[in-house]
């Protein structure tokens, strides 16, 4: 059991590897150091670091590795065993027959894929469409929405980080009067994900009995941790209170209460930004006059929101009047 | 002569990377459309225009609008000499 045997006919080439070190001899380590250096980032990488390290692999974790690291060059590492082997004797003719001119080739045909699929429901989201794709949202609402609710564009949370463009989001923002709406929706795209922020009464004080300031962080990844962008979250409003010359008090600023409701998830690595924008589109139909934290909340934002064919159609809907 | 007509008909404007901070000037036809500038502001920093956002007062800019459109449909956006535009390098998430 010590040693697997290579599957002849599906396994491809790799799986040789789950052998001793002493097999570093064997023609598959040739076709490693023959390639390996062009493929620095990708898994054959990987495994020729791992052999040297006369480390151990179990198939499924080949598997794993492979898929996290993707060949660019998708040269010999797709060949199975046998034509491997038949094919070793030419392999000073590929060599010759492969300069990088083909792997270039192979990178601007992979980027021009992503790129004619940019625009297509299953690809991630863009901070262009979905402003595209928000602004049709907006203009289709009720006056009485549009005058309770403010909105901060997607990129601002993102330029906010950066320090050269901080002061610059802040006058932005002072524009758009955020302290006399019920409700502030944030869009934010960071670390490349999408998930959105509603500030709640922040015109309020903390006197008030019924409309209490709090946020509310939307997330469709729940597993990679929202809270992380709390510190971050907290830094941002206290500068919008301080750059609106606001009276409140740095302790109560940071007393806000940051809540995080379960809501629907996603199911690929790909939707946050729909999710994003289904949120938006819920939580404006259906935002109560005074949110409160004691009586109501977490409100509609639950689990059982609502379902992947309402997302499905909606984004249908929301894809096809933004054409 | 020619100073009074182009302060009529042109426009200064400045283009912000905020990748850098580095500011890039140009004058231009308050009919041109934004594209041109775009397109001049990417060759002259070779960019790839399709992963750039212009942002102006923080409100995407559209491409196929000139200066002169911008002030007759929003009035805040009237675009004014000196007035600065932001080049932003487009995000996405999942």
């Amino acid at each position: 059991m010590s040693k697997r045997k290579p599957n002849k006919n599906k396994g491809p080439a790799i799986i040789d590897l789950d052998l001793d070190s002493s097999d570093l001899d064997s023609p598959i380590s040739e076709l490693f150091r023959y390639e390996v250096s062009k493929h620095r980032s990708c898994w054959r990488h990987v495994f020729a670091y791992l052999i040297v390290q006369k480390k151990k692999l179990a198939l499924k974790d080949i598997e794993l590795i492979k898929k996290r690291y993707p060949c660019l060059l998708e040269f010999p590492c797709r060949f199975h065993r046998g034509e491997r082997l038949k094919r070793k004797g030419k392999r000073e003719e590929m060599k010759e027959l492969r300069p990088p001119k083909d792997a270039k080739n192979a990178v601007s045909r992979k980027k021009e894929k992503l790129d004619s699929q940019a625009f297509e429901c299953k690809e991630k989201l863009g901070s262009e469409a979905f402003d595209r794709y928000f602004q049709n949202l907006w203009k289709n609402l009720s006056e009485d929405k549009r005058t309770s609710f403010a909105y901060l564009d997607c990129m601002w949370f993102s330029l906010y980080l950066q320090p050269s463009s901080r002061d610059k989001v802040l006058t932005w923002i002072k524009k758009k009067h955020i302290f006399s709406k019920k409700y502030v929706i944030v869009p934010i795209v960071c670390w490349g994900h999408w998930n959105l922020l509603i500030f709640c009464h922040f015109g309020e004080s903390e006197q008030s009995e019924t409309h209490k300031p709090c946020m509310l962080l939307l997330d469709s990844l729940e597993n990679a941790d929202p809270r992380r962008y709390e510190p971050d979250i907290r830094k941002f409003v206290l500068d919008i209170y301080e750059a609106e010359g606001r009276s409140e008090t740095k302790d109560f600023i940071y007393r806000i209460p940051f809540l995080v409701p379960k809501v629907p998830q996603q199911r690929n690595d790909v939707e946050c930004g729909n999710f994003v924008l289904y949120y938006i589109n819920l939580f404006i139909e259906g935002a109560p006059e005074n949110f409160s934290i004691e009586g109501g909340y977490p409100y509609f934002m639950k689990k059982n929101w609502f379902t992947p064919e309402g997302l499905e159609c909606f984004c249908q809907q929301l894809y096809s009047s933004s054409e | 002569m020619s100073r009074g007509r182009s302060d009529e008909d042109t426009v200064k404007l400045k283009v912000q990377y905020n990748k850098d901070g580095v500011q890039t000037f140009f004058r231009v036809k308050r009919s041109i459309k934004l594209q041109k500038l775009m397109e001049a502001f990417c060759k002259k920093r070779s960019l790839d225009p399709k992963s750039m956002q212009f942002t102006f007062d923080g409100v995407g800019l559209e491409k196929n609008k000139t200066p002169e459109e911008l002030l007759l449909n929003f009035v805040q956006l009237g675009m004014e000499d000196g007035d600065e535009i932001d080049a932003l390098e487009l995000v996405d998430g999942a």
